[in-house]
């Protein structure tokens, strides 16, 4: 998967798949994710996020959900930091692509992972202090809205992502 | 379920999603609640219980407590008067009539989410939509 070049002194890679209906909104979540990003003619995105010169996060959209059964979720599943499933808060379509992805996951994959509703689309009632620290949906899953239109909210979701990754350290 | 297999069964997170938009939306579960099995009632419940504290305690922070919850819920004494049920209290209470009478408990489960969803609703601040 490492299409992209990974530098001699870059020895430490965590790896997250993103999925969801809208191959845009997964494009978004990863250019606010990333210093560098690659888009492909087949629909699927790659990009770097460095964290150090040693630590470097690989975001990979794996496009459309028909490419989903094919992909080597045995292989990757285990070895990948995490998952994220991006989809749009207020598509009543999206979201029920959504809970069924969710299902297919959580099955296949032991990883970590979050939900995130994109809520960019319309006026959000409720506070933002009521969901920027997202919600757990058990000890490896979390959701969390997130407004792609700003970037640092990408950001957030990611944090939460890692804080159950690191509440399962030894 | 069969009688004898374990009574708890984990929500699929699919539902779990689902259970927490109509909780952010202002909308009733019903519709969702109706179309499960008691069995299945028992841990939406617990996970509804559980977004109900944690919302309280972000949005009303020191000001929250726990038996503010308590005092809009039905108990299970109360329920069982108004239908008239002459088991002994504390099956209520464990859910122990699942499969004696899964309908009266999934009744009692659906009414108590409902309490629930107009908490989280009146914390939030927006309309609940029976």
């Amino acid at each position: 998967m490492a299409l992209l070049t990974i530098q001699k002194d870059a020895q430490r890679i965590g790896e997250i798949v993103v999925v969801g209906p809208s191959i845009s909104l997964q494009k978004r979540l990863i250019t606010h994710l990333c210093h560098e990003v690659i888009l492909t003619n087949n629909n699927t995105v790659f990009g770097r996020s460095r964290i150090t010169h040693e630590l470097q996060l690989f975001f990979y959209g794996i496009g459309e959900k028909e490419q989903y059964q094919d992909f080597a979720w045995d292989i990757v599943g285990r070895k990948m930091l995490g998952y994220m499933i991006v989809f749009n808060w207020y598509d009543s379509q999206a979201f029920q692509e959504t809970q069924l992805l969710v299902d297919q996951l959580t099955q296949r994959t032991n990883a970590h992972g979050i939900i995130v509703g994109d809520v960019a689309d319309s006026f959000l009632s409720i506070h933002s202090g009521v969901f920027e620290h997202g919600f757990s949906l058990s000890s490896k899953l979390s959701f969390v809205l997130w407004n792609s239109a700003e970037k640092k909210n990408a950001k957030n979701s990611m944090r939460i992502m890692l804080d159950t990754v690191i509440n399962h350290f030894d | 379920m069969e009688q004898g297999q374990k009574t708890t069964v984990a929500l699929k997170p699919g539902i779990q999603l689902q259970l927490l938009r109509y909780m952010l939306t202002g909308s009733s579960p019903s519709a969702i609640i109706d179309a499960m099995q008691a069995f299945e009632l028992i841990p939406s419940y617990q996970f509804v219980w559980e977004k109900t504290l944690e919302l309280g305690i972000r949005i009303k922070g020191d000001h929250f407590s726990q038996s503010d919850i308590f005092k809009r819920l039905k108990t299970s004494e109360q329920y069982k008067m108004e239908i008239g049920c002459a088991e002994p209290l504390q099956r209520c209470e464990a859910n122990d009539c699942l499969f004696q009478n899964p309908d009266c408990l999934k009744n009692k489960l659906k009414e108590q989410i409902i309490s629930l969803y107009r908490m989280i609703s009146e914390y939030l601040g927006i309309e609940f939509k029976p």
